[in-house]
């Protein structure tokens, strides 16, 4: 288990990591999400003995590892854009580990390349790679020797946007294979769901939230939090309990409208519905190849995003009934 | 179609006077080897090859040569670390104290040197006055610059995170340095020794001063075969020796130089803290520093010192002629005569050097263009490693009738130290145009710049300050240039470096104090030209 107690780290005075403390089980995947320049690389280039602490300590199954150089750490760093040594081929690069421990193996290198669908590339050059078949050669180099922590800097923010889902699902399902612990830092929240087991978000030095992926998506701490997370408005005000009256079943039933301060509403929250609870005034509407996007007034709560089916047709002026996805709201209890 | 009328434009120009002022003194010169009397006779220059004189020049060129530049590949790695990696205090006045022993006039190491190693000198009890040694290390402390600037930039602009990754997999520092840093480097480190080789295999004045008669390379060979024996055929023989040599070099040189790209996004890696690991480098970048402050520590003391103790007689002397009427003018007319030959050498560099490095680097739209452009970079590097002996030689025998009959002309030797200083101008600028994406000139066209606008405003504020460091090193490169000029000065109007070169000849008690006096104010105007170009922070400054 890696555990960090009240780490810093500052850049000539400038504080980049400020007092963060965070745990990461055994076997889990931890996903540190922030926007750029929140101090999220920083954090895991510390962890990784490339950054001195200017604070804190980070231990590894209760044995502090700060004193210790990066090299004799044994954590694996895979970068954002994999970081292949460009004069080595594959199954080279993949081996680069084993060779280093005396211990080169031609089968580990096949089983890796496996492991990451790669068969038959181990005597390509990276430069003949695809991005994402970079990708997949550096977690495999990663993976060669188990390390007891894998640390992934962005491992998929330098691909396009199908493959990145794709990949994601893919570095998952390994990670668990090989029954890796890891650490990932990223600034995609999709990026994040799609590997990560636990979430801990940052934002300017601090880590503002952690806990298990379901959880921090469930009840951001704040505003920013939620929008972060992908949330697209958050209500305030009167509009947090016309929202929560309009949830069928329970009307302010577990989310106690006195409770919240605030309700993060996600853009496919409200729903036309001839029997939702809400009335309002189509603002503007936009399909998209499966639904149509709808902005809605409606009286206090304001503007507010909606769908609706594809195949129905709204225009502005028109009235519309909305219902509520009690899975797409979020309360914020303090603001 | 127009683009080949422009680059044919851009080319005539300097084709037309590196043909006029290079290939034809310097073919003149291997004419005159191969067709003695006037009938072509290759037996009489294979003759001369077979001589065991020229035999055993020929290996000690090699092996002096091939010595210095390990040495100094060995020792400038290590001090381009610790001065292009580290964030160590001063280091940008260390790296400029570095450069300037390579602008340093030869004679004046090569007195320098003879002040330090001799049996009077600080390290005289060394025995290694006019030995070998003492040329070795004479040819370290010249190009130990070159290794580090080359080696050092390539290591500046190395991306960090290949070796963090190699660490983050269990390398140890050494592991990293060979398997990922050395490999990554070594494209650098082979062209800077290919370069450091060939410039101390054409050394000269550090040779012929340190050496003596004993111990002649292949260019100080020449040098005596013409001045003394007038051995012509013999002569021409080893310059065609050392022309294949030196462009066989070049083209290695040319293949390993890496060409940078221009899309690709260059970064400078934040220089680190020093750790203890670290000591073993500074350890070796400390030694270097002493290395080459000492010859020129001697050099100024001893500049200083008279038979009645310290004073400046030596350089109050400078306005005379020197004991028993050593030089015709005295040595401050030289030193007018060498800064008016400088300015005229640098413009002409920069003019020549300017159009040379603008046509390389334009982008190619078919490979015909770019093997025309690849050829002509070729071309104008060939001044860089052909003997500058040579040069001046060829010079002397081939523009000495109508219409060319420059004998007599003043520009004959600030055209020729021109031409010794059009690679280090061109090799400054290209890697700056060679960066400047070609889409910032397409973005600029297409938002209604004309060529010339575009020139201006995407060209200029990039290339203005490199421009200038240039000059500052054209400038300061002829200041101190030796070999083309010995042969090319008029009695009447000598050069700096040729009178320190006749004063230290000339028997007087005087004449070695002048010498002395004289290197110390030349050196220092060469080492305040360079510092003031690092002050520019132009990267490819001395980077070949």
């Amino acid at each position: 288990m890696l555990t960090l107690t009240d780490v810093s780290v500052a850049y000539d005075g400038v504080v980049a990591v400020d007092d963060v403390s965070l745990e990461v089980p055994d076997g889990s995947i931890l996903a540190v999400l922030g926007p750029s320049g929140c101090g999220k690389s920083t954090l895991l280039r510390a962890i990784a003995g490339l950054e001195p602490l200017t604070a804190g300590t980070i231990a590894f199954d209760g044995v502090g590892v700060d004193r210790l150089p990066t090299h004799k750490r044994g954590f694996a760093l895979m970068f954002q854009d994999g970081q292949l040594f460009a004069h080595m081929t594959v199954a080279r690069n993949v081996g680069y580990a084993l060779r280093l421990r005396g211990r080169p193996s031609d089968e580990r290198v096949a089983e890796l390349l496996a492991l990451v669908g790669l068969e038959g590339y181990a005597d390509r050059l990276p430069a003949t790679l695809s991005g994402g078949e970079r990708q997949r050669v550096a977690l495999a180099r990663a993976l060669a020797v188990e390390p007891r922590l894998l640390l992934l800097d962005e491992p998929l923010s330098a691909l396009d946007t199908g493959l990145r889902e794709r990949l994601a699902v893919d570095l998952r399902e390994i990670l668990h294979t090989a029954g890796t612990t890891a650490l990932m830092v990223t600034h995609d929240h999709e990026e994040a769901f799609h590997v990560a087991d636990r979430l801990a978000v940052m934002r300017a030095g601090r880590v503002v939230q952690s806990g298990p992926i379901g959880d921090v998506w469930a009840a951001p701490v704040d505003t920013e939090t939620a929008l972060f997370l992908g949330y697209a408005r958050v209500l305030t005000g009167s509009a947090v309990a016309t929202v929560l009256a309009a949830v069928p079943g329970h009307p302010g039933g577990t989310l106690a409208a006195e409770a919240v301060a605030g309700l993060a509403v996600r853009r496919s929250a409200l729903v036309a519905d001839e029997d939702g609870r809400l009335r309002g005034t189509v603002e503007s509407a936009r399909a998209t190849p499966e639904l149509v996007r709808l902005v809605v007034d409606v009286g206090d709560v304001g503007l507010v995003d909606a769908v609706a089916p594809r195949d129905s047709h709204w225009g502005p002026g028109e009235t519309v009934r909305l219902r509520v996805d009690p899975t797409r709201v979020a309360p914020i209890r303090g603001i | 179609m127009r683009r080949w009328l422009t680059l044919a434009l851009l080319a005539t120009g300097p084709v037309l006077v590196v043909g006029v002022f290079f290939v034809l003194p310097v073919s003149g010169m291997v004419a005159r080897g191969f067709w003695p009397d006037g009938a072509f006779d290759p037996r009489g220059v294979l003759d001369v090859l077979a001589r065991p004189r020229v035999r055993r020049v020929a290996w000690f060129t090699v092996w002096s040569a091939g010595s210095a530049t390990a040495i100094a590949v060995l020792l400038g790695l290590p001090v381009a670390f610790v001065l292009h990696r580290l964030a160590l205090p001063g280091r940008r006045l260390v790296r400029a104290t570095l450069l300037v022993p390579f602008v340093l006039p030869t004679v004046v190491v090569g007195v320098a040197f003879r002040l330090l190693l001799g049996e009077a000198g600080p390290l005289g009890f060394l025995g290694l006055d006019g030995t070998p040694v003492a040329i070795i290390a004479g040819l370290v402390f010249f190009n130990i610059a070159v290794v580090v600037r080359a080696v050092g930039a390539a290591w500046e602009s190395l991306d960090t995170r290949p070796a963090e990754a190699a660490a983050a997999l269990g390398a140890s520092p050494a592991q990293v340095w060979w398997t990922v840093t050395l490999p990554a480097l070594r494209p650098a480190i082979v062209s800077a020794a290919s370069v450091v080789f060939l410039f101390c295999a054409t050394a000269f004045g550090i040779v012929l001063t340190l050496g003596g008669v004993r111990y002649a390379t292949i260019e100080t060979e020449i040098y005596l075969l013409t001045t003394t024996l007038f051995d012509l055929q013999a002569a021409a023989a080893l310059s065609v020796l050392q022309l294949v040599v030196v462009v066989a070099l070049l083209g290695v040189a040319a293949r390993l130089r890496a060409t940078p790209d221009a899309t690709a996004h260059r970064s400078t890696a934040r220089p680190r803290a020093i750790r203890t690991g670290d000591a073993p480098a500074i350890a070796v970048t400390v030694l270097v520093l002493i290395m080459v402050a000492a010859p020129i520590a001697t050099l100024v003391l001893g500049s200083l010192r008279t038979d009645d103790g310290w004073s400046i007689a030596n350089y109050r002397a400078l306005t005379s002629v020197g004991s028993n009427d050593a030089l015709l003018v005295p040595v401050t007319d030289a030193l007018l005569t060498s800064v008016r030959t400088a300015v005229d050498a640098t413009w002409m560099a920069l003019a020549m050097g300017l159009a040379v490095a603008v046509l390389v680097t334009r982008r190619s739209q078919s490979r015909a263009e770019r093997r025309a452009r690849g050829i002509l970079d070729g071309f104008f590097m060939l001044p860089l490693g052909v003997s500058a002996v040579t040069l001046g030689f060829g010079f002397l025998i081939t523009l000495d009738q109508p219409p060319l009959d420059l004998r007599d002309s003043p520009l004959l030797v600030p055209i020729a130290q021109a031409l010794v200083a059009l690679p280090l101008v061109v090799r400054t600028l290209v890697p700056v145009l060679g960066a400047i994406d070609d889409r910032q000139r397409q973005a600029a066209a297409s938002l209604g710049a004309s060529p010339w606008r575009a020139l201006l405003a995407v060209d200029l504020p990039v290339v203005w300050k490199p421009l200038l460091a240039a000059s500052g090193f054209a400038f300061a490169a002829s200041l101190g240039e030796f070999g083309a000029t010995s042969f090319l000065a008029r009695d009447e109007h000598p050069t700096v470096p040729v009178v320190i070169f006749r004063l230290i000849g000339h028997p007087g008690e005087m004449n070695y104090g002048m010498a002395l006096a004289a290197s110390v104010v030349l050196a220092t105007a060469t080492a305040v030209v360079m510092l003031a170009v690092e002050r520019l922070r132009v990267p490819s400054v001395g980077a070949f």
